[in-house]
This record gives C-alpha cells, sequence and structure tokens, in this order.
C-alpha cells in the first residue's frame, strides 16, 4: 500500500561523497510505504532562492534509512552537497507512480543521473530474490564509486560501463546492456533523453519501462510544467508518471 | 472578528485563494492543503477546446522567480465539466473558472456553457491571451480587446466576472474598460513577459522561446499595481503576485485588494495557505479590526480620516 503525499521535516543521518559529482543523502525513516520509482521534491531552503524544489528519487537501505542519490549539476544540488548531519530538511513525498512489482528477471539500465532511480528497484528486486542485472553507465571511471554504499548496502548484482573504457565495459551502458538483455524479459529504465531515445530505436522489443526525469514546478500535477506528449496523450511526468511503459513514450518527445 | 469578506460578488470566508495555474483543476492538492484556509479555489485557463500547450522544456528557474511557458494546456470546457464537475461541485468553497479565448466570441461560449453550472461561483477572464484576429495581439493589452471580450462575456452570463490583468502602462484605461464592461472585479497581476537565452545554443530557452516571469519579485509590481488602480477607481481587486509569505498577503490588503491570490509561491510550499489565513486572522485580532474590510486601502492616506 503506497501513502499519500505528505509533508515531512526529515533528519539528515548522513550526506556522503560517492563519487565526482554523486552524493548519498540519508534520513531517518519516518516510516512511509513507498514504491521503488516514486520521488520527494526537497526544499533547498526557506528562502526564495533557490525557489523550486528539487525532484529526486528515493530509496530505502536494508535497515530502513531513506537515501537520494544525486548528482551536483546547478545551484540547488550544488547547496546540498553542504548539507550536514543533524540537519532538518523540508521534504513532501511519496510522489507520482513508482515501478509495479516486477516477477519476471529484469534488466536495470541506468545512465548519468539515471542511476539514481534504478537504485530503489535494484534494492527491492534483490531483497525479494527476483533475478536482476544493474547496468550503470557514466563517461568515465570515479564519477560514481562502485565500493560505495550505493552498491554495497545490499551488496548489487551490478556491471559498470564507461564510455573512455577507464573502468568496467568499455562502451556506453547501451553497448552493455545489449549484451546481457536477452538473459531477462523486461527492462526499466532511466538516463538522459537521448540514451532512452537510444534504447527505444535499439531494442524495440524489449518489455521496458522508462522512468522519465524533466524540470518540475510542483511536483503534484497542479502546474503542468513537466507534461509531455505521449500516445495516450499529454501526461504529467510527476503524476501520470515518472514511470511509463515504453510503448506510449513518443521518441520526439523525450528531449 | 471575520476572515469573510464579499469580493466581486463572490462571498468569500477568507481572503485566500489560489492563483490560476497553480493550483490544477481544483482538487488535486486534497493530501496536502488545508482546504479551509481557501476563501475559493480558482481553476487553470479553460478554453472552448481541447489545447495541448507548448513544447519542453516550459520550466525555467531563474533567480528567485520562474518563467513558464505552459501554453494554456487544458481539456476544453465540455471535458473540464464532464472530468471535474463531480468533485468541484462537492467542495464547501466557491469555485472560480478561469477562462480564455482567441476571439470574444470564444470567450462568451465558454461563459455559456459555465453559466449553466451551479457550482461554478464565479468566472476570472484571462486577458493575457491573443486575440487571432488581430495580429496576436493580447486582449488585455487595449481599450478594445478588452472591452470586446467583457461585455462578450457579460452578455453570456450573470455570474461574477473577475478581469485579470498583466502589468501594463495604460492599465487605468484598461481596467476603466473593464469595470464599464460589467466585470464585478479585476485580478491584478498575470505573470510578467519573460525570455530568456541559451548562449551555447543561441536560442531562447523555454520551447515556445517566450514566457511569464512569477514569483517574488513580481509582488513589488502588483502591489504598486493594486495600491494605484485602488486609489484612482476604489473597485473590488484581488492581489497576485509573488507571495512567499504572510505578511506578503497582508501587505496586499492595505494595498487596497479585498483577496489574494498565491501562486509559485503556494506551489513550493502547499502550506503557505494556512499560514497565511492564520496569519491575517493574528494581524486582525492584534489591530482590533472586525472584518478584513476593514483593512483594506489602509496604506492610503485618505483611508486614515
Amino acid at each position: 500500500m503506497r501513502d499519500s503525499p505528505t509533508h515531512f521535516q526529515l533528519t539528515i543521518t548522513g550526506n556522503e561523497k560517492v563519487g565526482d559529482r554523486f552524493f548519498l543523502l540519508s534520513f531517518e525513516n519516518p516510516g512511509v510505504s513507498f514504491r521503488p520509482g516514486q520521488f520527494a521534491m526537497v526544499a533547498i531552503s526557506g528562502e526564495p532562492y533557490p525557489l523550486l524544489r528539487r525532484p529526486f528519487a528515493v530509496s530505502r537501505t536494508p535497515e530502513g534509512t531513506l537515501q537520494i542519490l544525486y548528482r551536483v549539476v546547478g545551484t540547488g544540488t550544488r547547496l546540498m552537497s553542504y548539507w550536514k548531519k543533524g540537519r532538518k530538511v523540508n521534504v513532501i513525498f511519496p510522489l507520482g507512480n513508482g515501478f509495479e512489482k516486477i516477477q519476471n528477471a529484469c534488466i536495470l539500465v541506468g545512465g548519468g543521473s539515471g542511476v539514481a532511480s534504478m537504485i530503489a528497484l535494484a534494492r527491492e528486486l534483490h531483497s525479494r530474490g527476483t533475478p536482476y542485472l544493474l547496468c550503470v553507465g557514466t563517461k568515465k571511471s570515479g564519477e560514481l564509486d562502485p565500493h560505495s554504499s550505493v552498491f554495497q548496502n545490499p551488496p548489487l548484482n551490478v556491471k559498470f560501463a564507461t564510455e573512455d573504457g577507464s573502468f568496467g565495459f568499455h562502451g556506453t551502458v547501451l553497448d552493455l546492456a545489449e549484451q546481457h538483455i536477452h538473459s531477462f524479459t523486461c527492462a526499466a529504465v532511466c538516463g538522459p533523453p537521448a540514451m532512452m531515445t537510444a534504447f527505444l530505436e535499439r531494442f524495440p522489443d524489449v518489455n521496458a519501462m522508462f522512468s522519465l526525469e524533466n524540470h518540475m514546478g510542483c511536483g503534484t500535477g497542479v502546474c503542468l510544467g513537466c507534461a509531455i506528449e505521449t500516445r495516450n496523450g499529454m501526461m504529467r511526468v510527476c503524476v501520470d508518471g515518472p514511470v511509463f511503459p515504453g510503448k506510449i513514450l513518443l521518441p520526439e518527445h523525450l528531449k | 472578528m471575520t476572515l469573510e469578506i464579499e469580493t466581486g460578488g463572490v462571498q468569500l470566508s477568507t481572503p485566500i485563494l489560489p492563483a490560476s495555474g497553480t493550483f490544477g483543476w481544483g482538487t488535486e492538492l486534497k493530501n496536502l492543503v488545508d482546504y479551509s484556509a481557501l476563501g475559493a479555489v480558482v481553476t487553470k485557463g479553460i478554453s472552448l477546446h481541447p489545447r495541448k500547450g507548448n513544447p519542453q522544456p516550459r520550466l525555467l528557474e531563474v533567480p528567485c522567480g520562474l518563467i513558464n511557458s505552459i501554453g494554456l494546456q487544458n481539456p476544453g470546457v465540455d471535458a473540464f465539466i464532464q472530468n471535474y464537475e463531480k468533485e468541484l461541485s462537492a467542495l464547501s468553497m466557491p469555485v472560480i473558472v478561469n477562462i480564455f479565448g482567441e476571439s470574444p466570441q470564444e470567450y462568451a461560449e465558454v461563459a455559456t456553457k459555465l453559466s449553466n453550472c451551479h457550482w461554478v461561483s464565479g468566472l476570472e477572464i484571462n486577458l493575457s491571451c491573443p486575440n487571432v484576429h488581430a495580429g496576436g495581439l493580447e486582449f488585455g493589452s487595449n481599450i478594445t480587446g478588452v472591452r470586446d471580450v467583457i461585455q462578450a462575456v457579460r452578455n453570456s452570463t450573470n455570474k461574477p466576472l473577475w478581469a485579470k490583468f498583466s502589468h501594463s502602462t495604460h492599465l487605468f484605461h484598461l481596467v476603466e474598460a473593464a469595470l464599464e464592461a460589467g466585470s464585478n472585479a479585476v485580478v491584478l497581476l498575470n505573470t510578467l513577459p519573460a525570455l530568456a537565452i541559451n548562449i551555447k545554443s543561441k536560442q531562447p530557452v523555454l520551447g515556445a522561446r517566450r514566457g511569464g516571469l512569477s514569483g517574488p519579485p513580481l509582488k513589488y509590481v502588483a502591489l504598486r499595481d493594486v495600491f494605484d488602480v485602488y486609489s484612482r477607481f476604489k473597485c473590488h481587486i484581488v492581489g497576485v503576485g509573488g507571495i512567499i509569505k504572510p505578511e506578503d498577503a497582508v501587505e496586499f490588503i492595505l494595498a487596497g485588494a479585498r483577496a489574494v491570490e498565491i501562486g509559485t509561491g503556494a506551489m513550493v510550499h502547499p502550506e503557505l495557505f494556512i499560514k497565511c489565513r492564520n496569519f491575517m486572522s493574528e494581524y486582525l485580532k492584534n489591530g482590533s479590526y472586525e472584518s478584513v474590510e476593514n483593512m483594506v486601502g489602509l496604506a492610503h492616506d485618505d483611508q486614515h480620516v
């Protein structure tokens, strides 16, 4: 059962650097039930700048700690990277529709900051004993530390690809996924628009769910700032998604 | 002591309202907003025909503000009534439906359809919409456009009408035209015209290129317009723009507004509605005012005689 979105003042228990620009933010668990793929709108400050909340995928460790894996990409995430243990943060969650319960072997494909949306799902499949493989793609080695608790708590079945070949598989995360995808009956994908578009083109017959990212004003369905055109009409990434079946997505509208 | 106030023909239980475009179709935020704070709900803009809205990107955060170009995405008036009538008519507070059109006739047709809905307490008329028969010039940019739209809507419904404007150097003339044509109140202000450019692509950032600026910086422009329009017309005004803390709402009432709408601020912090209502209550109590009406326009010298 999913809980309704609620305001929380969550206390930070850790904000660990887990790569060149990646951080893993941990919170005390307020005892909320949520699905992998659901997200939180995090208030950066109580001040008018930065104004908007930021949307982040949320996962849970085996001990129940809530975690947000984020990459520093702008002012909001840069300020977050300075946050210290003990700080209280205003968060609205759980938001959006996550992944349905996956029963069959699933390959998880995360590119760049899109990896964050795959962690909760990987952890769930791991704990339920469902076969899975998490493919993580970055440009070069060091962007995301493979020994960090992101991948080690619990120890996930993960393979890495770097575009320059400096660590793991030499190539894109889709090149890596292609080598293994025949062993799986479904896929979960999150990454930059170009990567998701390429996935749709390279693996048109794979039963894939996509977790979309977009700039959001509200995260609650009221502003339509994140709405995109799909085969089923206009859809709001925040409340109609962020998880969508690949078959309803229009590649030209993922950009 | 009461927060109740009649504004532009609508009886409001509090002067705190959501701003059109930031509160969906009125009931999405039931889990996050204490509706007892709201004097009415105000819907997103509704047109005669469905509209897909603008291409992505539709949002750009800027220092202390937000530029949006949603492009008036909506399901059209018929689907709006069909899909949302049940939930909206179950609300205990008035429902204000924001409407727009590409011609005065379209505004009038939307108004006619909503006129038959008992659960619609009033219409907010978005005048910042391009007139396709006048080279895309916004109706709200000139007296003829305002008069034609308001008259057409006035002839289609007896419901209270609120005319919503963006900032203009001709604001006095536009407000006068709206009031003469039968508008019960004016809503000041809509977003300000805005643009941002990406120096790498050398193109505007937003998919539709142009957008509207909202957020805290608007407050000072909107307050000035509320203050000046109140001073000139003593008409009913709904103040909107940049409210991000409870004190801001009080400033609008003191400037001459009888109610306020909160948009971007409450989109970020949904609890802002109840904070504003509680603060307004305290402010009345501390000043020994019997009602919000006693506070309206107190920033004007002639109110103290």
